[in-house]
């Protein structure tokens, strides 16, 4: 299966897992986005012998949950957006107020025109919350590679975000 | 050099060289230079190099196996103070390691380093997060967590009491302990959990390595060990942790709850304790787990984790008779294995069923319950647990139907109660009396003549007698209420539970009225129980005559500070606050608060009495008063009481629907969330005050117009209330109606439709759902459902009519706002008397623009009926007069946009009404004028 093809299976599923977590969930519990796609993930390899390309499911799994976070946040903001926001990259994604969350994906849309490798790793770390070396063996490079790209794309997205509020 | 490689070339830098590299990389690229710069800015900061992910890793966390650090050995000082000694265990979790606090004691303690890979920064936010809870827990069976931080290479550790012990499964076998020295041992383990429990702590990772016993004076002294670990290193690592295939960490499952082995874990209070505490016991006393890990061998995560979610613990009795090493663990515990499986048979079979229930709402409530069944057991007093009886069978039955049956069930359960409650009482009090006439006769032998005495002993029998038929009547009466109660005809029948119920405990009422039971305090004590159950099904005005009847009886017969008056005049105090009568539930509750004073009574007593008075404030709008109450209540509560305690835990929750009432949100919602999570993990989500709480905090976010959160919280509310107390209960139905407005005001009509519609339905029922007629109106008319909409005219004309002055202005801008929503949908003749007397009203000033514009809409209502000549001088004289306004008003005015806006449309109607009576010159004219008007947007 090429990722295509796979974008959108892996959108729904976790599409739905985030729909029925959220109708359960107690208030003031976040639900968090690495539990989400290893959910997703032990159903979708139960469920088919063609997604046991682990590598390939996290890949296309960071992207799906990026859109996920970002649509709620959108539907959530559509009119409280400021002209601008600021953002510190430090805690998870997914606790991000949503003009930050929409601030940083904008920030990304960019980096990955620059640097497509750099945006998907901090897709996986930042959005799915992979560890350092759990991104590695995703992206198939050394986990000092992962430290290494993660520090300049940190650094790369703030001077962005920073540029954008000016 | 790329800006890349150059940014990597300089962070590795120190920075005292990195300018000069800087200028000589970017020697005649000043762009370059400027945006790497930036970038080392923004790494600045960012922090430090990102090691480790900066993620907190919780839920399923990532397995990060490789790396143990090699610097945390014995003879290293790690956070300033703890020198390691010597290592004395190892686990998954990391290492642990008895060290020397060198200050502000010197004190042998036991370090536990976790190994590498954790965020540390992550596991120390959470630990602080339960310090103080950690702090207040002071057992001797709790080995004290004293300090946590993290060492010099980054791995966080925990300093605790240092214990020195063995596993407790291993010290009883060690010492072939018997069963019931094995119980004796466990009781003081299940109150540390208690312990803990009370200060808001729950363990998590209860199993044999975290409960140590050690020898204190040659005596075994359980103690319970790493309290407040598992919380702040989440499940992802424990000891024997297991992997999925890519590394994903469980902890481990087999002392695991159902609800901590569901993938999403979230849900967990202390009942979850209380199962691990019974796998604990099954383990101790039958040698191995419910499920045993190894003998399922390498099955699949997922399947060892659906098994302890969903298969049922075998009985203990019946493991054992399985097992092949049965010989060996009856002689680890002093015993022949027939004997073993024998002893096991019966109430320790039952006590071990019920603390593993799947279903945590049929375990032992509290850690301190399974103690008490335990010591029940070893004292020879029948335990509360039983076997799976014919009731356990129906309730199963019952379960499949949840919904309707379970409020009904504990009220039920309470009446039952009751009814034992008071004929074993009155059969005790039989008893002595009885026995007091035997020794009296048996006194009276020597000096009385036998015919006084033959005398003294049938008046006795007499009235021994009477007494008998008084319960035997008085259980009848009760017993009515359970006869021909078939659950399955009730499933079947699709009628409620509660409204069946309802019906009986009135026939019991009535028939308690007719017979002559003979003692009136009887009477009164089972009119009370009635009353209660009664308000606890919703049904608090029928509550409000007997219970009026009993308190008159307990005061006449017993006198009026008795607690059974006492207690009975609270009962009545709830139901008049119930039902809406404050000014006199108040009395009732002042003089219980003075004579809970003056008797020196307990906390609890005195503090609930103080939160019922300032509760009957509020009721009564007296905030002033109520608020500073509630204050004191809860300060005094809090201190005296603790925070978990349902009376502290009701006063933050009535104060902070006081600060609510009186606009003070940002007072109340912090206070609500700080209820709702105490309450959660005290009460569980499915209890009453828990789903209140939860919708008075959906009810404040939504007056805080925090839309996103008061949706889903009301929605989760209901949820729940349907699966406690059913649709037809007051409140869910309050619920109902509040998620209907709420999606209402956030543009969701089509979704608000219904809930709105079936709140109001019930207004004949619950008379406050009635003022839901004018959202319900106004949800139809944005939907366009014009003859729904019309249905409703009449109520909601008259909610305005009862709330506004006849003939005022505000009575006319409302009739208006409805006539107008009217026309929206086009029911032109339901808006036309609406119109016609709204101008009647607004002629007494008719020189106004706003009663020239009622003109045109009233021309508007009937042109709409094709009345052409009724309309026709009403628009005339209604666009002459607001074209006239229009020039009159001053140019800055913002009025005079309102005024062009409705002139503008006022000419589209008149035109319109030439246009349908086919008058093109009159077209003509009119629109000529029209155009001479600016359009409104240039006005702006």
């Amino acid at each position: 299966m090429t990722p295509d093809q796979l974008l959108p299976q892996v959108y729904t599923e976790l599409r739905q897992l985030a729909a029925a977590k959220l109708q359960n969930e107690q208030a003031g519990q976040t639900l968090t986005a690495t539990a989400l796609v290893h959910e997703a993930w032990l159903r979708l390899s139960a469920a088919s012998m063609d997604w046991n390309d682990r590598t390939h499911f996290f890949r296309t799994a960071a992207t799906a949950m990026r859109r996920i976070l970002v649509d709620r946040a959108r539907a959530r903001h559509t009119k409280k957006r400021d002209a601008g926001v600021q953002v510190t990259l430090v805690d998870a994604a997914e606790q991000l107020p949503d003009a930050q969350l929409l601030a940083l994906d904008e920030a990304l849309e960019a980096l990955a025109v620059e640097k497509p490798e750099h945006a998907q790793l901090v897709e996986l770390r930042y959005i799915v919350g992979l560890g350092g070396d759990e991104t590695a063996q995703v992206l198939g490079v050394s986990p000092a590679t992962v430290d290494r790209m993660w520090r300049y794309a940190k650094a790369w997205l703030l001077v962005r975000l920073q540029q954008s509020r000016e | 050099m790329t800006e890349e490689a150059l940014f990597e070339l300089l962070v590795r830098t120190p920075e005292g060289e990195r300018a000069a590299l800087l200028e000589r990389a970017c020697e005649g690229q000043p762009a370059l230079r400027k945006r790497v710069e930036a970038l080392l800015q923004a790494d600045a900061a960012a922090g430090s190099p990102l090691a480790r992910s900066p993620i907190p890793q919780e839920s399923i966390g990532m397995a990060v196996t490789a790396h143990s650090a090699p610097t945390d050995r014995p003879g290293v000082v790690i956070g300033g103070k703890y020198k390691l000694i010597e290592e004395i265990g190892e686990g998954g979790m990391g290492q642990v390691f008895m060290a020397q606090q060198m200050v502000p004691v010197k004190r042998a303690v036991a370090v536990k380093v976790i190994k590498a890979g954790m965020d540390s920064k992550a596991v120390l936010t959470r630990f602080e997060a339960e310090r103080q809870a950690l702090a207040l827990m002071d057992h001797p069976n709790i080995a004290k967590v004293l300090d946590a931080g993290a060492t010099e290479s980054g791995r966080p550790y925990f300093v605790m009491e240092l214990v020195k012990g063995q596993p407790i499964t291993r010290f009883c076998d060690d010492r072939k302990l018997t069963p019931r020295q094995r119980l004796e041992l466990f009781v003081p383990v299940c109150q540390a959990i208690q312990h803990a429990h009370q200060k808001g702590v729950i363990h998590r990772d209860i199993k044999p390595n975290n409960v140590l016993v050690a020898l204190y004076d040659d005596k075994p002294v359980p103690k319970v060990i790493d309290f407040g670990v598992a919380k702040a290193t989440g499940p992802t690592l424990t000891d024997k942790t297991l992997m999925t295939g890519f590394g994903a960490v469980v902890g481990t499952p087999e002392y695991m709850s159902p609800e901590q082995a569901s993938i999403n874990n979230l849900d967990i209070d202390t009942r979850s304790d209380v199962y691990s505490l019974g796998v604990l016991l099954y383990e101790l006393l039958t040698g191995s787990t419910p499920v045993n890990r190894q003998s399922l061998g390498n099955a699949a995560l997922l399947e060892i984790l659906r098994i302890v979610r969903e298969v049922d613990a075998p009985k203990p009795s019946a493991k054992l008779s399985t097992i092949d090493t049965l010989p060996s663990v009856a002689a680890n515990r002093g015993t022949e294995p027939a004997k073993l499986s024998k002893l096991m048979k019966g109430e320790l079979d039952w006590v071990l069923l019920k603390a593993l229930d799947k279903d945590r709402t049929r375990r032992y409530d509290t850690a301190n319950g399974l103690a008490r069944d335990i010591e029940r057991y070893l004292s020879n007093e029948v335990v509360e647990a039983r076997p799976p009886s014919a009731g356990y069978r129906l309730r199963k039955m019952v379960s499949r139907n949840k919904g309707k049956v379970v409020a009904a069930g504990l009220i039920l359960l309470a009446l039952l109660l009751g009814m034992v409650g008071t004929t074993w009482g009155l059969w005790e009090a039989e008893k002595q009396r009885q026995q007091a006439i035997a020794e009296a006769l048996a006194k009276d032998q020597a000096r009385q003549e036998e015919v006084t005495q033959r005398q003294r002993a049938e008046v006795a029998m007499k009235q021994s007698l009477k007494r008998l038929t008084q319960i035997e009547k008085a259980n009848d009466i009760l017993g009515s209420i359970f006869e021909n109660l078939d659950p399955k005809e009730i499933v079947e029948s699709q009628r409620p539970l509660q409204a069946t119920l309802v019906e009986k405990l009135e026939q019991a009422i009535k028939q308690l009225d007719g017979e002559s039971i003979g003692d009136p305090v009887m009477v009164a004590t089972m009119q009370q129980k009635l009353g209660v159950s009664l308000r606890a099904l919703g049904e608090s005005t029928k509550a409000i005559p007997i219970l009026e009847k009993a308190c008159a009886v307990f005061e006449s017969h017993l006198g009026s500070e008795h607690p059974s008056t006492l207690h009975c005049q609270n009962s009545l105090a709830q139901v008049y606050q119930s039902t809406g009568k404050p000014l006199l539930a108040l009395p009732l509750y002042q003089k219980g608060l003075l004579h809970s004073k003056k008797q020196a009574s307990s906390a609890t007593d005195v503090l609930t009495y103080m939160n019922n008075v300032a509760s009957a404030y509020e009721d009564a709008g007296m905030h002033q008063q109520a608020i500073p109450l509630y204050q004191e209540t809860l300060q005094l509560a809090s201190t005296q009481l603790g925070k978990n305690h349902p009376v502290t835990m009701s006063a933050m929750n009535n104060l902070a629907g006081t600060y609510r009432h009186t606009d003070q949100l940002q007072l109340s919602l912090p206070l609500y969330e700080e209820t709702l999570a105490l309450r959660k993990t005290t009460l569980g989500l499915d209890h009453p005050d828990t789903l209140r709480c939860m919708n008075n905090l959906a009810g404040t976010y939504w007056q805080a117009h925090q839309l996103d959160k008061s949706i889903p919280l009301f929605e989760q509310t209901l949820k729940r209330q349907l699966k406690v107390y059913g649709r037809a209960h007051p409140s869910t139905l309050l619920t109902i109606a509040n998620l209907g407005v709420n999606l209402k005001d956030a543009g969701r009509t089509s979704e608000a439709i219904p809930f709105i519609e079936e709140a109001y339905h019930s207004r004949l029922k619950y008379p406050k759902f009635r003022g839901f007629c004018v959202p319900l109106f106004e949800c139809y008319i944005q939907a366009g459902k014009a003859l729904p909409a019309v249905a409703l005219l009449p109520e909601v004309v008259a909610d305005a009519r009862n709330a506004l002055p006849p003939g005022s202005p505000s009575l006319a801008d409302a009739l208006s706002t409805i006539a107008v929503s009217l026309l929206q949908v086009k029911a032109c003749s339901a808006g036309e008397p609406l119109l016609r007397e709204c101008l009647a009203i607004r002629e007494k000033k008719p020189h106004e623009w706003i009663t020239y514009h009622t003109q045109t809409m009233l021309g508007s209502a009937l042109l709409g009926q094709k009345k052409y000549a009724e309309a026709e001088p009403l628009l005339l004289k209604g666009v002459k007069g607001l074209k006239v306004r229009y020039e009159m008003t001053p140019g800055t005015d913002t009025t005079r946009l309102v005024i062009l806006t409705h002139t503008s449309e006022a000419f589209d109607r008149l035109i319109q009404l030439y246009t349908e009576t086919q008058q093109p010159d009159e077209v003509k004219k009119w629109q000529a004028e029209k155009d001479k008007l600016p359009k409104p947007v240039e006005q702006k």
